[in-house]
């Protein structure tokens, strides 16, 4: 219980830090400006998915027949199986390449333990567009093997079929995995497995017994963000025609028109995802518990004769599907359609990706920065839970999203024409819908926790005791925040806003689904023209956001080396 | 020599270029404890990882049990070597319960062994009534003596302890070490450990080997490191002292600026330093406990800075000469810093190196 002194002190530190503070009544705890500010960032964050789950209890009787008629039991099917494929890959891919990185010593190790990170840069999306370019029935394999074989090639795998798309995503999605189990390896890894030989076992069975089940919160989270991925991913299975909720959503609201039907299949989703957001916060929690400092002791162990063929080869492979063959093929067609594509429209193309792009990046680190500041005044439960809240928008698949978004700002879009006309007598149209500032608010829904994550960690760094000691010293808040707060989190939030900007960039629903009439970015004039089976003329602007991607990977690289 | 359980013999290890071991040996019997004591980074631990297996050595050989586990060509692997090691970290398996912990090495044993296996351990740890619970829901003292139990489960011929109590509050570890050395007596383990701590070591060890640089200076008793050490290194890091210039007089005496020292003089530091029959000159090393305080005494000094300790004072003293010595006085003689004190000298043996050029 907190007596008056301490609540008098409090407001005194408060109003001292340039907060406002007001009080809701005498009589009840105050809630202080910062405490307002994150609620109101959390209620914009709830409000989609509270409109999308209404739904649900919302008499849609006749729509849900129908679903379940038509459509209902293949998109259930087909998303589950993709999900099951894709988590199976990925696992496979992600624990063995890890295992080999972190513990074998091999030729070439160093460079490919952050080569494999390589494909976190091209969308999966356009690994889908060139997977489909090179081994479908027109593409250059099958064609030269027709050639070859002088006969119809009825043994070849049907390449768009589930098989296609589950492969693609698992090229394009291991890395998660990868990237949590080699931490896993590395930090405890090493250590538990000479535990383990010290009580008699040797290497293989150390690693059954000991690092993988040790290393389980870990790989278990890396598949909870590819499950996340994979029920959010539009692009991809667009690309291959291939039914789940996301394109089932979509279609739904610019096929059929019927915003209805959008929020049912929307609500089904959200449901889905929100009880892996459950588990994966359940993952978490462990992997606290099991936290150790990195092995003192890298001696790597030596592969030797035909194992480092074995392993090299397995990598190389991995990487050359996964990276080098989709680059060097866009590079190819990019090239050939170079003086046709790069025009006027690339251009404007380009200006509006990166205009969306550094908008979003802006306003999302602004509001990153409000949410760290008032975690900072406030270590109350309510405050904290809303901040958690405000950043679950990571999860929310795009297409629910922007259904989410569109429906409330309609009717308060509705409203405000008609008070407008009210009191001014103007017709003025719909002010929000189909403006930039629907797809910001979607963008900084959705993003949030990508800007949040880098800041808040910087402002670790910042403890209580350096501000007291500033305080000490004499330094007011003002000179505070401008020597103190802004050098040690610049490269938080650098970070944070080169995160949010490529993210921003690569996004496809929300881009797709928000957008105002005509306005065409690059990620729209990839599902255009792959939509058409014009695998040419999407490679352009496909090459120019696989080097946006490049950038976080640098970073990254660039952070972990230090 | 046959009988002895561990022998290294001119073992070298070297990481890259860098040589952290060079020409080391040792020997240790059936149910002795030995101790490595050195500094940080004086490759104690890496002596302790070669004996286990998780390092291999570029010279010399290790000899377990009769049995050459470890020489520049061949390397026996740390599951064959029967051997029990604590880690520093502990490195307890999270995922498992104590009880599952202690219990992972026993995979050779019945079902029924296990069992009795686990709890037996588990009453010599007095864990018993946590043995259901989680490692990270375990004290830092608890988690050490699960790191224990786990690796004296399986019986091992040579249980290896790196830094045991090094993550542990001071209170904590000399309680611990007193109980381990209880339990390691009491299941006649033979055991090396390796500590920067030198009252770990000899609460510990019945043979502690002083390291430096790769090397083992001194391997002896505790009583003999403290009394007799070999060279300049072992005398400044076991105990408090201090060296005072002398002249040696003859075979049995040394004079210093408090008098005459007679009595034995430890010819081994002399010739470590080699001291030739013209150059007499010599540093005597002064313990604390040498310098007796005494009223009465016509030696005086005065009291440059106290430190006190509870039961004693220790007292550095200047001499009429600038000298410097230490002296461990009752706490009952409480004298202001500047005060001129009686002292007079009560040396055992005369340990004396050579001076430095």
């Amino acid at each position: 219980m907190r007596n008056e002194k301490d609540d008098a002190a409090i407001k005194y530190n408060a109003g001292k830090a340039g907060s406002f503070h007001f009080s809701l009544s005498n009589r009840y705890r105050s809630i202080t400006g910062w405490q307002f500010v994150v609620f109101f960032i959390a209620a914009v964050v709830l409000i989609p998915v509270g409109v999308v789950i209404s739904s649900l209890f919302s008499p849609a009787g006749d729509i849900w027949l129908h679903l379940l008629e038509t459509t209902l039991p293949r998109l259930l099917n087909n998303t589950f199986w993709l999900a099951f494929g894709v988590v199976a890959g990925t696992t496979l891919l992600g624990v063995s390449l890890a295992w080999f990185t972190a513990v074998y010593e091999f030729p070439g190790r160093k460079f490919f333990s952050w080569a494999l990170l390589l494909p976190f840069a091209i969308p999966a999306y356009v690994t889908a567009f060139v997977m489909l370019g090179i081994f479908d029935f027109t593409g250059p394999i099958q064609t030269t093997l027709r050639v070859w074989s002088g006969s119809d090639l009825l043994w070849f795998p049907d390449i768009r079929g589930r098989l296609g798309v589950i492969i693609v995503m698992t090229l394009a999605f291991y890395p998660y995995v990868y990237l949590l189990a080699r931490n896993a390896f590395l930090t405890q890894g090493k250590r538990s497995l000479e535990a383990a030989q010290s009580l008699g076992l040797n290497r293989r069975q150390g690693f059954f017994y000991v690092t993988l089940p040790m290393a389980r919160p870990w790989i278990a989270g890396g598949i909870m963000l590819v499950l996340m991925e994979t029920l959010a991913d539009f692009g991809t299975v667009s690309v291959f025609n291939y039914d789940t909720f996301t394109t089932a959503i979509y279609k739904a609201w610019f096929s059929m028109f019927s915003l209805s039907a959008a929020s049912q299949l929307a609500s089904l989703l959200i449901i889905i995802v929100f009880i892996l957001i459950l588990l994966e916060q359940q993952f978490r929690s462990h992997m606290r518990y099991a936290e150790s400092k990195r092995s003192q002791y890298a001696s790597r162990i030596k592969l030797t004769g035909w194992h480092t063929w074995a392993v090299m080869g397995f990598i190389m492979m991995v990487l050359f599907f996964a990276f080098i063959l989709p680059v060097t093929q866009l590079i190819f067609w990019a090239m050939q359609s170079f003086s046709v594509d790069f025009d006027q429209r690339y251009v404007e193309f380009l200006w509006h990706s990166l205009l969306l792009a550094g908008l979003a990046a802006l306003i999302t680190c602004l509001v990153a920065m409000l949410l760290v500041y008032a975690a900072r005044r406030h270590h109350d439960g309510v405050t904290r839970t809303a901040i958690r809240v405000a950043t679950i928008g990571y999860a929310l698949p795009g297409t629910v999203l922007a259904v989410g978004i569109f429906v409330p700002i309609a009717w308060l879009d509705t409203q405000l024409s008609e008070l407008v006309a009210y009191f001014f007598q103007i017709d003025t149209g719909l002010l929000i819908q189909g403006t930039l500032a629907t797809m910001l608010i979607a963008y900084m829904t959705r993003f949030l926790a990508v800007s949040h994550f880098p800041i808040d960690s910087a402002m670790q760094r910042v403890t209580r005791n350096i501000d007291e000691a500033a305080m000490g010293l004499g330094l007011s808040s003002l000179t505070i925040l401008r020597k103190i707060h802004i050098p040690i989190l610049r490269s938080g939030i650098f970070t944070a806003a080169t995160l949010v900007f490529v993210d921003v960039m690569k996004e496809m629903p929300i881009t797709l689904m928000t957008r105002p009439f005509g306005w065409d970015t690059l990620a729209v004039r990839i599902f255009e023209m792959t939509s058409e089976g014009e695998w040419e003329q999407a490679a352009l602007p496909a090459v120019t956001l696989v080097l946006a991607g490049m950038i976080p990977i640098i970073l990254f690289l660039r952070q972990t080396e230090k | 020599m046959n009988s002895s359980l561990l022998r290294l013999a001119h073992i070298r290890h070297s990481y890259g270029e860098q040589t952290v071991i060079d020409d080391l040996s040792l020997t240790l019997e059936t149910g002795e404890i030995g101790c490595l004591l050195g500094p940080s980074g004086c490759g104690k631990t890496t002596v302790l990882r070669c004996i286990g297996g998780f390092e291999p050595i570029s010279a010399g050989e290790i000899v377990l049990n009769g049995v050459n586990v470890s020489n520049a060509s061949v390397i026996v692997p740390p599951e064959q070597r029967h051997i029990g090691m604590v880690f520093q970290d502990y490195a307890l398996f999270p995922h498992l319960s104590v009880a599952a912990n202690i219990d992972f090495g026993l995979y050779r044993l019945s079902k029924s062994d296990r069992k009795l296996r686990v709890n037996e351990l588990l009453q010599v740890v007095g864990l018993s009534d946590v043995a259901k619970k989680y490692p990270h829901e375990l004290s830092g003292g608890q988690q050490q003596r699960v790191a224990l139990a786990r690796a004296l489960a399986p019986k091992p011929d040579l249980l290896l302890l790196d830094e045991p109590f090094s993550n542990l509050d001071v209170s904590l570890r000399e309680r611990l070490s007193v109980e381990v050395r209880n339990i390691l007596s009491d299941q006649k383990i033979t055991a090396i450990l390796v500590t920067h701590d030198q009252h770990e070591a000899f609460a510990l060890a019945d043979k502690i080997g002083v390291m430096d640089q790769g090397e083992i200076q001194q391997w002896d008793t505790a009583y003999n490191l403290y009394h007799c050490p070999v060279n300049r290194f072992v005398a400044n890091f076991i105990g408090q002292g201090v060296f005072l210039p002398g002249k040696v007089l003859s075979s049995c005496q040394i004079e210093i600026e408090l008098g005459v020292l007679s009595g034995k003089i430890l010819r081994q530091g002399l010739q470590k330093s080699g001291l030739s029959s013209e150059d007499r000159n010599v540093d005597v090393l002064l313990r604390p406990e040498d310098i007796v305080h005494d009223d009465a005494s016509p030696l005086q000094a005065v009291i440059i800075h106290k430190a006190f300790r509870g039961a004693e004072i220790l007292y550095t003293l200047r001499l009429a000469k600038g000298g410097t010595v230490l002296s461990l006085v009752s706490s009952h003689h409480n004298h202001p810093i500047g005060e001129k004190i009686g002292i007079k000298l009560e040396v055992d043996h005369v340990v004396a190196f050579g001076q430095l050029k």
